[in-house]
């Protein structure tokens, strides 16, 4: 009989309050875990290299939208800017690609973007990540050549049942109600592999099928041919580095000049993102507080757990220093016992802070096409195991010192 | 000698002064004896006991037991001493609930660096009669059996002293006999000294070895013969 086995046995004898005290800590550490994991995944996932944009090249509006528009299909375009305009920016010497955009049409709730085909080809998602449509790697098809082709994004394809050679009419417009191009119908030639970006959410036609569309009216059919007249959303750009792989300074000139003419922005997603985490960074610290409170709760009740398992167990911790434990033996005992809930509860909090966060990437998946993954490893995961243990050695002082000052002979009633 | 008393005093502090309830000037018992203490009610017996075991500090005096003077040592280095030296067995609630009657035998040297292995604890029991009870519950055995158990306990350590306050308070006439018979013969086999308390003249007059009186607040008045 070690003293392992008497911290276990002592920990079974009040199973019941041991459990709960287990439970109720996992609940909190798994709150706490699931909260901070999907808090860095997002912001992991918003501020992942500008998902391959060094820039965009956008109209005058918000730059938060132009960034959401651009990069995660959502809110809308504030304007347009002209092509002759993005074609002289294109030569600037910072500048080394540009791949144009023009987004406002929609399929069934997906964004439909019409594109330069050389995103499929230039285009880093991720740093040195092309998109796919090789089978090997989940795509299907190929990248569209004719004016009535799609692709589709694989979360759009899934959840729309797309199939190679299904055919759709656009929307004109995003929003529920906007009139269907119902003389436009475009074949899908081609399903992009995952690639866990937004992009998965979408659905792309060539950039001249836009001007081509018969919905449209003249002067924006004129734009097929006619340069001067031609309109875009906007452009992903690609920066010139310098050594290092750093970004070219001169972009902040880029910067600077483009916001000065009265015709577009250029608009740096890895400054105007972080924008967005402070916007809502009260949400965020709101959560966090209620988290680190349902964590803090658990704490107390082990607190609770311990004085009741105390008080009920006098006789036999008076027993245990009869037999020759003490005292620093008996308040160990119960700093052990401490030890042990807040560690049980620490891990299987953990493990189902991450079954919560598995579920949630399903779903975020499904909503946003930003990958979230169960196995990430949070800064929750690296401190929270030995920030409960030492919750719950506080926990565990007064108890514990209870125990070192128990009357042996008064719990004993050994008088006769 | 396994215990020497010289000038044991203690005394409690009361409002109307100081109250004494043990005086015993000179008192000895020698290694492997087996002595009863009787007496009244109230008359300090459990006391005397709880100072020999070290959970009691006296007023004034020396008590040396197993070659330590008691007085000498701090609260931990009693608990230390006890937990190699002695056992103690009470009148009830000797056992730990959530261990069962193996484990609570085990626990017997589980504080003397020299823990119990199964076997040797299952051979405790074996003495006793309760091997086949190894695994029930304090709460699925008899009060008498529980006493088995706490005296299996006891040895466990391989004690040079146990200390029994009243063992058989709360059994039947044919139960107390028998766990006192049982207690003696054990503490013979392992060459320990026993001190045993108890209320009872029949349960003292079982002592093959001699019968102290203890008399109220007073020293202990030895009939010092054998039975």
């Amino acid at each position: 009989m070690n003293f392992p086995r008497i911290v276990f046995k002592s920990l079974r004898s009040h199973w019941l309050s041991t459990g709960l005290a287990i439970v109720s800590i996992a609940l909190g550490v798994a709150l706490l875990d699931a909260v901070v994991s999907l808090r860095e995944q997002t912001h992991r996932n918003f501020t992942q290299e500008g998902l391959g944009v060094d820039a965009i090249l956008g109209p005058k509006g918000s730059p938060l939208q132009i960034t959401l528009n651009a990069l995660y299909h959502l809110e809308e375009m504030p304007g347009k800017i002209k092509w002759s305009y993005y074609r002289k920016v294109l030569a600037d010497d910072v500048v080394a690609d540009g791949i144009p955009f023009i987004t406002g049409h929609s399929y069934a709730g997906f964004r439909v973007n019409a594109i330069d085909d050389r995103f499929f080809s230039a285009f880093e998602y991720l740093p040195g990540q092309h998109f796919s449509f090789r089978s090997e790697d989940g795509g299907q098809g190929r990248v569209f050549s004719g004016n009535r082709e799609a692709v589709a994004g694989s979360e759009a394809a899934r959840l729309l049942n797309i199939t190679l050679g299904k055919t759709f009419n656009p929307t004109c417009g995003v929003n529920a109600g906007d009139p269907v191009h119902v003389n436009d119908t475009i074949t899908f030639v081609g399903i992009m592999a995952p690639t866990g970006t937004p992009h998965d959410r979408a659905v792309y036609i060539p950039l001249k099928s836009f001007y081509t569309l018969e919905g449209h009216g003249n002067d924006v059919r004129d734009m097929a041919v006619n340069e001067e007249h031609r309109e875009i959303s906007g452009a992903y750009l690609k920066i010139k580095r310098i050594r290092g792989n750093v970004l070219h300074p001169g972009i902040q000139d880029l910067k600077y000049n483009i916001g000065q003419s009265s015709q577009a922005q250029l608009v740096i997603p890895n400054e105007v993102l972080p924008r967005l985490f402070n916007i809502i960074g009260w949400v965020d610290h709101v959560i966090m507080g209620i988290a680190l409170l349902v964590t803090l709760l658990a704490l107390l009740f082990l607190f609770i757990a311990l004085i009741s398992a105390l008080r009920e167990r006098r006789r036999d911790l008076a027993l245990l220093r009869c037999l020759g434990a003490t005292r620093r033996t008996v308040m160990g005992l119960v700093l052990c016992e401490s030890l042990f809930m807040a560690a049980a509860g620490a891990l299987l909090g953990m493990i189902a802070g991450h079954l919560i966060v598995g579920l949630g990437c399903e779903m975020i998946r499904v909503e946003t096409g930003l990958r979230f993954s169960a196995a990430y490893v949070s800064t929750a995961d690296l401190y929270i195991v030995p920030a409960v243990l030492a919750l719950g050695l506080l926990a565990a002082v007064i108890p514990a010192v209870q125990a070192y000052r128990l009357g042996v002979l008064k719990n004993l009633t050994l008088i006769s | 000698m396994v215990i020497k008393v010289e000038g044991l005093r203690l005394e409690y502090r009361t409002g109307a002064g100081m109250f004494p309830v043990l005086d015993i000037p000179s008192w000895k018992v020698g290694d492997q004896a087996q002595t009863a203490i009787t007496g009244s009610s109230g008359s300090g017996k459990s006391t005397l006991l709880n100072i020999l075991a070290g959970l009691l500090k006296p007023s004034a005096g020396s008590v040396e037991v197993c070659g330590t003077e008691l007085t000498r040592l701090s609260e931990s280095q009693r608990d230390k001493f006890r937990g190699k030296n002695l056992s103690y067995i009470f009148q009830t609630f000797n056992l730990l609930q959530g261990y069962t009657a193996l484990e609570n035998v085990m626990l017997g040297a589980a504080f003397t660096g020299n823990p119990l292995d199964r076997r040797s604890a299952l051979a405790l029991l074996a003495r006793v009669g309760l091997s086949r009870r190894s695994g029930h519950y304090p709460s699925q055995l008899s009060i008498g059996e529980q006493q088995r158990v706490a005296i299996s306990r006891s040895l466990a350590k391989k004690p040079k002293l146990i200390l029994a306050d009243e063992p058989t308070g709360s059994l039947d006439p044919f139960h107390s006999g028998e766990v006192v018979d049982l207690l003696c013969e054990a503490c013979r086999e392992h060459g320990c000294a026993l001190i045993l308390v108890s209320h009872e003249m029949k349960v003292a007059e079982r002592f093959a070895d001699r019968v102290d009186f203890m008399t109220l607040n007073l020293a202990l008045s030895g009939m010092g013969g054998k039975k």
